[in-house]
């Protein structure tokens, strides 16, 4: 009897849920039938295609009307000398509630910080002074690394290697979408007509 | 003439060969058709060889011909058209994915549905198969040529 206590005691904090990673990087209703997952890198030119091009589409057809789940998960590449600290500030600034802001901003300004890694100036227009001063500190918080590896580890776990993957999940069947097609949204809105009618 | 038999090693090897190419085609088909179109449309058009008008029409067609010739070549019918078909179908694939692969674009072959990434292991693995198919077709047509 002792044996099972002590066996419990071990197993039911890994048999818990996963600790919530989503913080301000998510839209829409999280019981809508589709979820999408985007494993998107800040310094990444592709990513930035994505977000400028496929995404507003994607929340105006599917978010918006409570079809689909959005999660934006932040994947830094290695290859990308600022793609960590540019994850690391949007979170913080997720963790401010201006997740879309920061990730917009950095977005339109990647060409810049991308060359002199000055991302602190690049995200302070929609930050104020007060949430300036925090962000330092919440970087190094655990509430800003723990999504950014657990993201990670996810993104490792189902097998994405670049930058934007899209996962897509219905019916607890996930469809990883990658490459150039990508950018043409005529085959997501395909994808997710077909799984949504 | 006994070379061209059946029963010799190299006949059964043909054989064997061609009932695995059919059953690979029929998998590589229902793995593509249980999935919505457009996932392996985005597969295709990430090659950057067709416009999307193309794209869409093969999308659609591709996994159906794939599933019949499966079925044709495991059913051993019109093995000359068939085993030709194949192998004509792999050297397509077999160049455009040599050259993603020189381009440096990182896509998914397309291959078996989503989430099959191209690489050097995809490259192999399509190049065994064309080796496969080239050695049955050629099979077929010997074959067909009168004994001398």
């Amino acid at each position: 009897m002792k044996l099972w206590m002590a066996a419990l005691a071990i197993w039911l904090p890994l048999l818990a849920a996963p600790p919530d990673t989503i913080h301000g990087n998510a839209f829409g209703d999280p019981k809508a039938p589709v979820l999408i997952e985007v494993f998107s890198d800040f310094q990444c030119p592709g990513c930035k295609r994505f977000h400028d091009e496929d995404l507003p589409l994607i929340v105006r057809d599917y978010v918006a009307p409570g079809k689909a789940y959005l999660v934006y998960r932040y994947f830094p590449l290695q290859m990308h000398l600022y793609g960590r600290k540019a994850a690391e500030l949007v979170c913080a600034c997720a963790q401010l509630g201006k997740y879309e802001p920061a990730a917009d901003i950095l977005f339109a300004t990647q060409g810049s910080w991308s060359l002199d890694g000055k991302l602190d100036e690049a995200v302070a227009p929609v930050l104020t002074p007060a949430e300036r001063k925090k962000i330092p500190a919440l970087i190094k918080s655990p509430s800003v690394q723990q999504p950014i590896e657990g993201d990670m580890a996810e993104g490792i776990a189902l097998g994405v290697k670049g930058t934007p993957t899209v996962m897509v999940t219905y019916k607890s069947r996930r469809f990883p979408l990658v490459g150039e097609g990508l950018f043409n949204y005529r085959w997501i809105k395909a994808v997710l007509d077909d799984l949504v009618k | 003439m006994t070379l061209l038999n059946s029963k010799t090693p190299a006949g059964v090897a043909a054989l064997i060969l061609r009932v695995v190419l059919g059953a690979i085609f029929v998998v590589a088909a229902w793995m593509k058709l249980r999935e919505p179109w457009a996932i392996f449309a985005i597969a295709i058009d990430s090659y950057q060889v067709l416009p999307a008008w193309a794209v869409e029409i093969v999308a659609r067609v591709l996994p159906w011909f794939e599933l019949l010739l499966g079925v044709v070549l495991i059913a051993g019918v019109w093995r000359h058209v068939s085993a030709a078909a194949a192998s004509l179908l792999l050297a397509v694939f077999f160049v455009l994915m040599v050259r993603a692969m020189v381009k440096g674009i990182q896509i998914d072959c397309g291959c078996f549905g989503a989430g099959d990434r191209l690489s050097w292991i995809t490259l192999l693995r399509d190049g065994t198969l064309l080796g496969s198919s080239l050695f049955v077709t050629a099979r077929a047509f010997l074959r067909m040529t009168p004994a001398a």
